[in-house]
């Protein structure tokens, strides 16, 4: 059991939490979606907003084509829900037949673009608190898929209105499909800035053979490496488990990237800052911590957000993400290169 | 008084022996169905010194003989004979009924009957009181040959007798059964002693004794001794009833079924029982968890599910003062420690009037008068008081402490002072540190309370009480749940509770009594994780008093007051709150706060009015009804209700049962309907969080069962019961972000209760509670129906616990329960989940909810206490082993980071618990 299930113990009154342990999260095995990434997670009512999507192809059929969509155009559904969404998005899919619903917009690709209308803000009615700023919210979807994308099979009762399908129209799975939302939050008056991130710590020195933010969308992690460009480590017979050494990784993030919440100290006087955190992922081998705290929206900046990386046991070139995420859509990444000796 | 005829043939007859039953005594027996009463609040368990009070009673004495003709067949033929009669004398001294209980037949029986019904006496007398009694009475019918009369000489008078008799029938304090083999010491006014056992019926006797007063001293194995004076006087024959108490071993609580006789169902525990439930470390909240019609609630937590209603709608009091977190840490021990508890009413439904603004059930707790008996060596138990008590008890989770006994200088009164402080902290610290996390405060609790009490009168109370709980714990989570990072960071949560109390309870008449209580005090919650905040402090007040008329013979009215102020001051910055029935809303690291701050004051007052209607004997009904109001709210409402008892066939100690020789088993049935209404949650009325108007959730309960002895110890009772409920507070999605609450939720509950109860004796206590219950669930009328989340269709327990002797007692509990409902994500072909970009991590899309039950739940803990008792003071030892043979039992479905993968989710394994304790 670990401290955090602990310390929920403490908190919650003991239920336990004894159960399988899963593939941890930051093992890249199958095609996943790391982040997305927005021009303005806080925008104005009529600005373009350009949305990139870092993703990798973990599985074992990789490198295959990958196509990317996405979906803009609902806005302030009912209760700010996402599940507000789906009916608005009944019937989409790849421009087709049927054609797209009116108001939707569709895109392909790692980027997409799309305008915050005018009257994200004037067009809902005004939060009940009057402290409150009033604001607008879109909803953009979408999905990575290891084959095509197109509508879900008739009869079939799916909550997310688009499928992807093979080579040979088979219907294929979470492992080679992921769909999902990100959302922009539209303001007269206030910004939220994507975290600043550097570059990157190995065994405690920075490091080169990285890329950040835009570098990284739309390319692979390179097949050949040499350790005078990339750090290098020693393989572990273990595999990336955590009996082997430790090693310290880190991305480099500028403090700085931790803005005070604004809304509440305008609304409330309280001066909260984001709440930041950073995930970690490997395509070999494997870390300690899956996600670390990098600011605290009271106690503010943690320091010490690195975390440990277990070295594999096949020798080659690895590669190392870390997505930075705050608490208002913010996020921001970089890659890594490691060759493993 | 003996009376001889002297006739030729000489006959002589013998007052051979009285039973004396003392109706006060019956009224006081909860074990009595046709008419159970008890104080206000509860069936009481006297206190061990209320127990060792006796009665003043005097025997009936003859005062007019009627001889009984010679049969003149048995004349002639020499015979003689013996009848012993049971005789019914009224409180007037007349003979209603002469029962022949050992015949000596030729004519003895019918002869010696008509005679007794012609007999006169002074009637026997309670406390001075004119009682109505029954006796044994011996009349022989012997032949002497008598000396001619000389002409015109009168017989000689009859031989005064010069010895009477002592006897008795020793039954257990609060029923009708007998105490067998238990020791009784007579001593004599010279100064000897005869010691004698009594017999299967409980019953003793010693004949031929000279005149005077004798020491009777009562000792039996697991009970309180009891030592009584009684007049032996010349030619009578004293029988009298004695009960003796449980032996309590330490402190000792009673938890009850809903309180007689304002309620529909009865269902009482000992005190020993609830110090004695293996699994639940002898914490006398938790017990209740194992009565019929409770539901398991997940892992340890301190959550009360009664008759498929959610946890929110059953209220805790302490004395009738409300207090919200009754719980440590949500379900790690009582606020209240056991050893300060004195009664436990727990009510699952059908609820008094004087309860009100929730529907689900009541726990009323009450605290103990401090205690001030003195015991004699080895713990022996005295009539005496004024002496002090001391306990310190430590375990596992944490240490404790009570002192009681007389205030010195103030005559009449007494404390109790007790102190609780978790020491858990002192090893989870350093484990939470080890493994990354910072910790500012471990996770502690304490508290702590305070009693002050006097008895002006014998039939009036005062008592002063401060009492509160703390709990808090502040960690640095360095790294936060990866299925939602907002569990994660800097997590502070602090709560606390304090209380003071002055309670009053009185008797203003002969047929006027007035209960009263006025509390004030604070709560506090303080939590927050990351950006999310809440802070609440209250201050409530709360005021109740009930004055009971008893109008007529068999109708007393009841007529209260329960007021509660509450000015507050809450912050609230956090997302609007999840709702059962809605679709998960995706992780909370990213969704966006809502905040409110606010300083009000609620206002609650509440009226009711109640009456006892016995019109006869065996029947009882109670009406009621209530008004609530609700200023936050603006709600006014209006609840009857109504139930009732019949006893189809009464108990065997009935007076008419008594004369006709019959010995029956009770049977009652029961029922009842009312109105329940419980105000919205504060944060549904919240202007940013909710909506202000909306009316108070409403629910309509029905019940009707039958409670029926099986045996004088083995009671079987089963209660069908139906909950509709409307007016539910629910709500739809707005446009602005928000949601618009309304009260066009509805659902039902319909379910079975059945227990079979073994009731405590000197070696065993146990039962077996079954519950079968369906409980469900619509957000509007026009949606689907789904399971309410904590429905349970099956619940079965069986525990019991047995004194080995020596200090040793044994117990176990089984408990076989359906398992826990969860909601389903979506399998193939459709997505289990959704990336949410924003967090990182993904959200579930979801089946119907609650549509899929998890396998069985089934666990057996036992339990061993070891006792030494010394001369001054008292050491035991427990060991209570939790979950013994380590079922995985699966308290949920945990899934992997996109839940494609899922894996169920065990409880708690194998826990031992130790305790140890030293009391004097």
């Amino acid at each position: 059991m670990k401290a955090r299930d602990l310390a929920l113990l403490a908190l919650f009154g003991a239920t336990a939490a004894c159960g399988a342990e899963f593939d941890p999260p930051h093992e890249l095995k199958t095609l996943r979606v790391l982040a997305v990434q927005k021009s303005a997670p806080y925008a104005k009512p009529g600005e373009k907003v350009d949305l990139a999507m870092l993703w990798h192809d973990g599985s074992k059929e990789a490198p295959r084509p990958v196509q990317v969509g996405w979906f803009a155009g609902c806005h302030n559904p009912p209760g700010d829900l996402y599940a507000g969404c789906f009916a608005e998005f009944a019937g989409a899919g790849p421009p087709g037949p049927g054609g797209l619903p009116p108001g939707i917009q569709f895109g392909l690709g790692d980027t997409f673009s799309f305008s915050v209308p005018d009257d994200i803000i004037s067009s809902r009615p005004p939060p009940v608190d009057p402290k409150q700023p009033g604001y607008g919210l879109s909803f953009i979807f979408f999905a990575a898929c290891a084959g095509k994308l197109g509508p879900p099979p008739k009869g079939e009762e799916v909550a997310f209105p688009v499928a992807c399908y093979g080579p040979g129209e088979e219907l294929l799975g979470a492992d080679d499909f992921v769909a999902g939302y990100s959302t922009v939050y539209a303001f007269e008056g206030y910004r939220n800035q994507n975290a600043i991130i550097t570059g990157f710590r190995v065994d405690g020195a920075e490091a080169q053979s990285n890329c950040i933010d835009g570098a990284c969308v739309g390319t692979l992690p390179p097949t050949t490496l040499d350790c005078g460009t990339a750090p290098c480590i020693a393989a572990c017979p273990d595999d990336g488990e955590d009996s082997c050494p430790e090693i310290p990784i880190s991305p480099i993030v500028d403090p700085q990237s931790a803005e005070v919440d604004q809304i509440s100290v305008d609304a409330y006087g309280k001066n909260y800052e984001e709440q930041m955190w950073i995930r970690y992922y490997v395509n070999r081998g494997g870390v300690k911590s899956d996600v670390r705290l990098l600011n605290d929206a009271q106690k503010g900046w943690n320091s010490d957000y690195g975390t440990k990386l277990y070295a594999p046991k096949k020798p080659g070139p690895m590669s190392i993400w870390a997505v930075v995420h705050d608490n208002r859509g913010g996020s921001a990444w970089v890659r890594q290169e490691v060759l493993v000796q | 008084m003996l009376r001889s005829a002297a006739r030729l043939p000489a006959l002589s007859t013998t007052l051979l022996a009285g039973v004396v039953w003392v109706q006060a005594a019956a009224a006081q027996d909860e074990g009595s169905g046709a008419v159970p009463r008890g104080g206000s609040g509860a069936v009481v368990k006297p206190p061990p010194e209320e127990a060792a009070k006796k009665p003043v009673v005097v025997p009936p004495k003859l005062v007019r003989f009627e001889n009984a003709p010679y049969p003149e067949a048995a004349q002639k033929a020499g015979i003689q004979g013996d009848v012993v009669l049971k005789l019914s004398i009224d409180a007037e001294g007349k003979v209603t009924a002469a029962e022949v209980t050992q015949p000596a037949g030729h004519g003895f029986d019918e002869a010696a009957q008509a005679a007794a019904l012609k007999f006169e006496f002074e009637p026997a007398t309670r406390d001075g009181k004119a009682i109505p009694a029954k006796i044994l009475y011996k009349y022989s019918f012997t032949l002497k040959e008598a000396p001619a009369p000389s002409p015109g000489v009168a017989p000689p008078p009859p031989t005064a007798p010069t010895t009477g008799n002592l006897g008795g029938s020793l039954r257990i304090a609060g029923t009708n059964v007998p105490l067998a083999g238990a020791e009784v010491l007579v001593v004599f006014p010279d100064g000897g002693s005869r010691r004698i056992t009594t017999d299967a019926n409980g019953k003793w006797a010693i004949e031929n004794l000279p005149p005077g007063k004798y020491r009777v001293k009562l000792k039996a194995d697991g009970y309180q001794s009891q030592e009584n004076d009684e007049d032996v006087v010349a030619g009578e024959a004293a029988e009298i009833t004695y009960r003796l108490a449980p032996e309590s071993e330490g402190f000792e609580v009673t938890v009850q079924g809903e309180r007689p006789p304002r309620e529909v169902t009865r269902r009482t525990l000992e005190r020993r029982e609830i110090a004695r439930i293996p699994g639940t470390s002898g914490d006398a909240l938790r017990s209740i968890q194992n009565l019929p019609g409770v539901a398991r609630p997940p892992g340890l937590a301190g959550l009360l599910i009664v008759r498929g209603s959610a946890p929110q709608d059953t209220n805790t009091f302490v004395d009738g003062t409300l207090v919200p977190l009754i719980y440590h840490f949500g379900g790690l021990s009582s606020v209240i420690p056991t050893e300060l508890l004195d009664r436990i009413d727990f009510y699952p439904g059908n609820f008094s009037a004087r309860y009100g603004r929730v529907m689900g059930g009541i726990v009323d707790v009450g605290l103990r008068s401090p205690d001030t008996r003195c015991d004699g060596p080895y713990g022996k138990k005295t009539d005496k008081t004024g002496c002090y008590h001391g306990l310190a008890q430590v375990d596992l989770i944490d240490a404790r402490m009570l002192a009681q006994g007389p205030i010195g200088p103030l005559r009449g009164w007494s404390f109790a002072v007790g102190a609780r402080r978790s020491w858990v902290d002192a090893w989870v610290k350093p484990v939470l540190e080890e493994s990354g996390a910072g910790v500012t405060t471990a996770p502690v609790y304490w508290d702590y309370q305070v009693i002050a009490e006097n008895k002006p009168t014998h039939d009036s109370k005062i008592s002063l009480r401060a009492y509160g709980a703390d709990d808090r714990l502040e960690i640095l989570i360095r790294d936060p749940l990866a299925a939602d990072p907002i569990l994660g960071g800097n997590i502070t949560l602090r709560t606390g509770s304090h209380r003071v109390q002055a309670l009053y309870t009185g008797q203003l008449s002969r047929d006027v009594d007035v209960s009263s209580m006025l509390s004030a005090g604070q709560n506090l919650i303080r939590f927050s994780l990351g950006n999310i905040k809440f802070d609440l402090d209250t201050y409530p007040v709360g005021a109740r008093t009930e004055f009971g008329f008893k109008a007529t013979r068999g109708f007393k009215l009841y007529a209260g007051y329960d007021f509660l102020v509450v000015p507050y001051d809450v912050l609230v910055r956090a997302p609007q709150p999840p709702r059962e029935g809605e679709p998960d809303p995706g992780p909370y690291a990213t969704r966006p706060v809502v905040e409110t701050q606010e300083s009000e004051t609620a206002f609650r007052p509440a009226w009711y009015l109640e009456g006892e209607w016995t019109p006869a004997r065996r029947v009882r009904v109670v009406p009621g009804f209530r008004v609530d109001y609700a200023r936050d709210s603006g709600n006014a409402d209006f609840s009857p209700r109504v139930n009732g008892r019949y006893d189809l066939v009464p108990s065997t100690d009935s007076p008419e049962d008594e004369a006709s020789g019959k010995k029956r088993l009770r049977t009652t049935l029961k029922g009842g309907v009312g109105l329940f209404h419980q105000p919205p949650q504060p944060f549904e009325t919240n202007p940013v969080f909710g909506t202000v108007e909306l009316r108070s959730n409403r629910s309509v309960h029905y019940s009707l069962g039958v409670e029926q002895e099986l045996s004088r110890h083995i009671e079987l009772s089963v209660e069908g019961f139906y909950k509709d409920l409307t007016q539910l507070v629910s709500r739809d999605a707005s446009g602005n972000g928000a949601f618009a609450y309304n009260n066009r939720g509805e659902g039902s509950v319909v379910g079975m209760e059945t227990l079979l109860k073994y009731k405590p004796d000197a070696r065993f206590f146990g039962w077996i509670a079954y519950t079968l219950s369906r409980s469900v669930r619509k957000n509007s009328p026009d949606d689907q129906e789904y399971l309410f989340e904590f429905d349970q269709t099956h619940n079965l327990i069986a525990l019991g616990s047995y004194r080995l002797g020596r200090g040793w007692e044994f117990g176990s509990r089984f408990r076989l329960v359906s398992g826990p409902l969860t909601t389903p994500v979506l399998g193939p072909p459709a997505l289990p989940s959704l990336y949410a970009a924003d967090s990182g991590s993904y959200a579930q899309l979801q089946g119907e909810p609650n549509s899929r039950r998890l396998p069985l739940f089934h666990q057996l803990d036992l339990r061993v206490d070891k006792a030494w008792q010394f001369r001054d003071w008292r050491f035991s030892a427990y060991l209570d082993v939790y979950n013994v043979y380590n079922n995985q039992a699966v308290e949920a479905l945990t899934y992997n980071y996109n839940y494609t993968q899922e894996s169920y989710q065990t409880g708690l394994p194998i826990i031992p618990s130790l305790g140890i304790r030293g009391e004097f």
